[in-house]
């Protein structure tokens, strides 16, 4: 699969797991946040595949199942697919911070990820150093651009 | 409470004081639920005076709102309980991880959890609650949002990463270390209180 260029009018949806956890639980998270784990980039998928929120929250019902089931995942606590988060690829790639540094929002399609696989990414300006507090800046940000949760309970 | 109460009475257990009394000695354990210390569950009404009677040095201790007014003391208790999640949810962040997107669980290491919760721990009760998350470096995010200033800071291994307003006009404020025991004035000041 070749990677496609994402018009800046393009709107992406993030999927929200939790893992079982109470609501009291749930409500003293910070959430939402993109964790970039390591610096790694997250996941999203483009609406232009998954054109309504109804085929969002398709594929992130079979991606609860496909995962609650992985063998190697026997001894971890279910993941729950909650709903869905939205905001327009222009939106984030205006985040630049005072340092310059920012995200970059790409397709990244692949058989096992799916064609409407996206990668928001860091984009680190070089020169400028690249602190944690950037990071706080930065998520915080890109969580601010991002829609309420479309909620969301698979019925399998 | 008559010597006379049924075993039945005694198994029932809400959560929630009874009465004034109640929830007046159930404040005295304030000091236990800020450490994560659980108390065993009070037994026979005879035990519970005696117990009532050895913490009243605690009640000493407490400003005249929470022993004057139940539902002071209640609200004093529903912030020391929400303490109490937030400390067993970042044991949770560091034994088991949370993932929020479709990736793997991300952890917090063992240090960083250590001095999150020691800082939750030495938050002084006037002060409100963040919310938490991992940052996905091995640290534990701590938020404090819906003020008219936010606070957003990563602590990891003892040291304090803060950002004042991070979404908008946002201050990155130099490195702070953490003893795990007082926590520097230069964070409280930036901190909302309830």
């Amino acid at each position: 699969m070749t990677p496609e260029f994402m018009p800046d009018g393009d709107d992406i949806s993030r999927w929200i797991f939790y893992p079982h956890m109470s609501k009291e639980d749930r409500e003293l998270i910070w959430d939402n946040v993109f964790m970039f784990p390591s610096g790694r980039p997250e996941s999203v998928v483009w609406r232009r595949y998954l054109k309504s929120i109804g085929e969002v929250h398709e594929k992130g019902c079979e991606r609860e199942k496909e995962r609650n089931t992985r063998p190697e995942r026997a001894d971890k606590k279910l993941q729950r697919y909650y709903g869905a988060i939205s905001a327009k690829v222009l939106d984030i790639r205006k985040i630049r911070n005072l340092n310059k540094h920012g995200f970059r929002v790409e397709h990244d399609p692949s058989e096992k990820e799916g064609i409407y696989h996206v990668h928001i990414s860091y984009d680190v300006s070089q020169g400028y150093d690249f602190t944690k507090q950037d990071k706080i800046e930065l998520k915080s940000r890109l969580k601010a651009v991002f829609s309420d949760l479309l909620p969301h309970a698979c019925e399998h | 409470m008559p010597s006379s109460v049924s075993h039945a009475d005694q198994e029932l257990d809400f959560g929630i004081p009874a009465t004034l009394e109640d929830a007046t000695a159930e404040s005295a354990t304030l000091e236990n639920l800020r450490s994560g210390y659980t108390p065993l569950k009070w037994g026979s009404p005879r035990e519970d005076a005696k117990k009532r009677e050895g913490l009243g040095h605690i009640f000493d201790d407490q400003d005249a709102s929470s022993k004057q007014y139940a539902g002071v003391n209640v609200l004093t208790l529903e912030h020391e309980r929400t303490r109490r999640r937030l400390i067993q949810l970042i044991k949770r962040f560091e034994d088991e991880g949370v993932s929020f997107g479709c990736g793997e669980e991300v952890k917090c290491d063992a240090g960083s959890a250590e001095a999150a919760s020691a800082f939750l721990r030495a938050l002084p009760p006037e002060y409100g609650l963040p919310k938490i998350a991992p940052d996905g470096e091995g640290g534990v995010i701590l938020a404090w949002e819906g003020a008219h200033r936010e606070l957003v800071m990563s602590v990891c291994d003892w040291i304090l990463y803060p950002v004042i307003n991070p979404s908008s006009e946002a201050e990155h404020l130099s490195n702070v270390n953490f003893d795990g025991e007082r926590i520097p004035d230069k964070i409280l000041s930036y901190l909302p209180t309830n």
